[in-house]
């Protein structure tokens, strides 16, 4: 075989790499995390299993906690109660979108890992372009 | 922009590419979109976080671009069989997999602070690898085949089949849940939703990178007709008879017949980058709340690897032309 066949290694292990990482991960890639109203249906029965909850932080239920914090994660239909062990970093605070990892003992979701979730608006401090 | 070139070896492609009025053009454009990323009011929630929407956006809009252009070169070669569309496609591939590795680089440079992860397996971010990865290949696909002809013929297969995962990656955050923010400006409803300064500062940006991108894009087209040139010495054919003149007055003829002169991919370079991107997180990790420092390494990632692509595209005009002098 032509040694010049070598240039395909690459882009074929890359995508190879990739796809079975995506494949392999926690819930699936069309939808990355659930949302509460589908946890509360009993989307995912096992305690022990591990997946990914998405949705707003509800407003004035924010608390510290020894381990971590802890704060209701709602859909706008049902509303989830996250404990969550890890400071809280970066943009995180009440009204902001959060996926977090971890198992659901059916009433409160245990997770170790959030990230930040944040939509598409884009406004300045001035706020002085409000859409109408 | 430059006068058609016929025949591809007159005397004036064998030269290294001059200065155009395109790279001045280019520098000065980004110069204002970086003082325009960086001068306008930061968004509310992200706060100077969101300057990096800046580069990220511009990158990847360009990214759609150069394989759109590369689908219209690859469907002109095969329509007209004429090899200036091929070397289109062939140059616009390879700014489509530059701007695709900025965008994921960006992306991720932004995501740390932002998603407090560098990666993750979602949708988006998956399939915008894949598309890196598949450009490659037909990158890869470029390199294997010798005969002109044919390359450019498979390579426009390719070219014209691949184009597909454009909407599947812009749509991918439409059509499934995802941890990417949906689109703000080219959304199914129309209706950008961003402030007009920070809209100002992200249209100087495209456009800018759509200066950046022709520049390159000349550049580029002209490395393959010098490197094109070098072929057809090496296979022994007369290139343009005695009209040939290289730069020191030899004439191409005269050449020694040397092994072939495959182009200089010089992929030890682009390992060490790839390696250095996989270690430096490791080693340099500031806190999220620290928005300047990832603002600036996004900036300075960018502005880099804008100068190191155009470099390599020198290198490789002066390498090609100095082989054509000998």
């Amino acid at each position: 075989m032509n040694r010049r066949y070598l240039w395909f290694v690459i882009p074929a292990v890359g995508v190879i790499v990739v796809l079975v990482f995506a494949m392999t991960s926690l819930n699936d890639l069309s939808i990355f995390y659930y949302e509460p109203t589908e946890v509360v249906g009993g989307v995912v029965d096992d305690p022990d299993e591990r997946f990914r909850l998405g949705g707003l932080v509800e407003s004035g239920t924010v608390e510290t906690t020894d381990a971590g914090v802890r704060f209701l994660v709602t859909d706008g239909k049902d509303s989830i109660a996250v404990v969550h062990r890890g400071a809280p970093e970066g943009l995180f605070q009440e009204g902001i979108g959060v996926v977090v990892e971890g198992t659901w003992d059916g009433s409160a979701f245990h997770s170790d890992t959030m990230m930040v979730r944040h939509d598409e608006q884009y406004r300045s401090d001035e706020g002085v372009y409000e859409t109408p | 922009m430059t006068t058609q070139h016929k025949h591809p070896t007159t005397a004036e492609t064998l030269r290294p590419a001059r200065w155009h009025w395109l790279d001045t053009a280019a520098v000065g454009t980004i110069g204002t979109a970086l003082a325009a990323g960086l001068l306008v009011p930061a968004d509310v929630v992200q706060g100077e976080l969101s300057r990096l929407m800046y580069v990220h956006v511009p990158a990847a809009w360009l990214a759609y671009l150069a394989f759109l252009v590369t689908l219209a070169g690859s469907v002109a070669y095969l329509v007209t069989r004429r090899m200036r569309w091929d070397r289109l496609a062939a140059a616009s591939a390879e700014a489509g997999v530059f701007f695709t590795g900025l965008t994921l680089l960006l992306g991720m440079v932004w995501g740390k602070p932002v998603w407090l992860v560098w990666w993750t397996w979602e949708a988006r971010l998956v399939l915008t690898a894949v598309m890196f990865f598949v450009y490659l290949g037909y990158l890869a696909l470029r390199r294997v085949i010798d005969e002109p002809e044919l390359r450019a013929k498979r390579s426009a297969v390719f070219g014209i089949l691949a184009v597909v995962q454009i909407p599947l990656v812009h749509f991918s955050v439409v059509w499934w849940r995802s941890l990417h923010q949906q689109a703000t400006v080219l959304r199914p409803d129309a209706d950008p939703q961003i402030d007009p300064p920070l809209f100002a500062a992200l249209i100087m940006g495209v456009v800018a990178f759509m200066v950046v991108y022709a520049a390159l894009l000349r550049r580029r087209m002209h490395v393959s007709r010098l490197e094109a040139a070098v072929r057809s010495v090496d296979d022994g054919v007369s290139v343009a008879g005695d009209a040939v003149v290289a730069p020191g007055s030899a004439t191409v003829e005269a050449a020694p017949s040397r092994a072939t002169h495959r182009a200089p991919a010089l992929i030890i370079p682009w390992i060490l980058v790839a390696a250095a991107a996989v270690v430096a997180p490791f080693l340099w990790n500031p806190s999220p709340d620290n928005q300047w420092a990832w603002v600036s390494l996004g900036y300075v990632a960018t502005y880099a690897s804008l100068i190191v692509y155009a470099r390599y595209l020198w290198y490789r005009s002066r390498v090609a032309s100095r082989v054509l002098a000998e």
